[in-house]
């Protein structure tokens, strides 16, 4: 992120599970929503926006969602007991500005992921100083 | 695998391993990647999960039965299974003549062995039900 480039314009969005038991709103900017090679990214196939907790209002669900959390446990991730499809995670990182939440973008309902310019980490490699690239960076080895 | 899809019938094959997140669900499999498929409907979407079709006595699930949560919705032709503990979405079952009656629909984004920025994958508008269009390389449009 270069400090001294205008913020890019946001917008509220609307998300849920898929049996609609979880429903939230965000205001965020969908550029520089990304994907991930690391273990969890790869195997929910998720698409990364970070936020701050205060754009981020849960509207119903809190008692459906089961939480996820391993390793570091540096971050939680949310899921819908019921269908199972993950939302967002909270965690708390200083080079994201502290305390934040990371929505699952493909669980927005008024944003076809398709159309969107995602950029890449490489997570699985603790490769982050490598920053976002526009290509996937790859799973092996 | 004669009686699959036709978009899954050109290419031999083989073993899977595939495992939840947290390790609980384990599986093995054996599939062909070429015809994986991605779809824009309402769960395919929030899920954003790749779909490789196989037969059920080509899928053996080595452990995590119990840790298994299914999900059913609509008609109920198929039932997604996913890990309780992770949430992670390993396979579905379901019925359809058109694969060939019983099948399990992996998601292929849960197999140990696979990179899945590296397949062909090819898209179904199943959001539309216009699944006579068949597969194509580009994704079909969520909206309009």
């Amino acid at each position: 992120v270069n400090p001294r480039r205008p913020p890019p314009a946001t917008a509220r969005h609307r998300g849920s599970c898929h049996c609609g038991a979880v429903r939230y709103e965000a205001t965020l900017s969908l550029e520089g929503a990304c994907r991930c090679n690391c273990s969890i990214c790869t195997k929910l196939s998720s698409i990364t926006s970070i936020i701050n907790p205060d754009a981020f209002t849960l509207l119903a669900g809190q008692a459906n969602l089961r939480e996820y959390a391993w390793g570091r446990q540096s971050e939680t991730r949310y899921f819908c007991r019921h269908c199972g499809v993950h939302c967002f995670a909270r965690g708390y990182h200083p080079e994201l500005g502290g305390d934040h939440v990371a929505l699952n973008v493909t669980t927005l309902d008024d944003v076809d992921a398709n159309g969107l310019a995602l950029v890449h980490f490489d997570g699985r490699h603790d490769n982050w100083q490598a920053g976002p690239r526009s290509a996937p960076w790859p799973v092996f080895p | 695998m004669e009686d699959a899809k036709p978009t899954h019938t050109s290419s031999a094959p083989a073993r899977h391993q595939g495992s939840c997140h947290c390790g609980a669900v384990r599986y093995e499999a054996l599939l062909s990647l070429e015809g994986a498929s991605k779809c824009n409907c309402s769960i395919c979407v929030k899920l954003s999960s790749i779909t490789g079709i196989t037969k059920p006595d080509a899928f053996k699930l080595l452990a995590g039965e119990g840790s298994l949560s299914e999900y059913a919705w609509g008609n109920k032709t198929a039932t997604r299974y996913f890990c309780k503990n992770c949430g992670v979405h390993c396979f579905a079952r379901g019925y359809l003549d058109v694969l060939g009656g019983d099948y399990v629909a992996l998601n292929v984004t849960t197999l140990d062995d696979v990179d899945p920025n590296t397949l062909a994958v090819v898209h179904f508008d199943g959001r539309h039900n216009n699944w006579m269009a068949g597969p194509r390389p580009a994704p079909w449009p969520v909206f309009g």
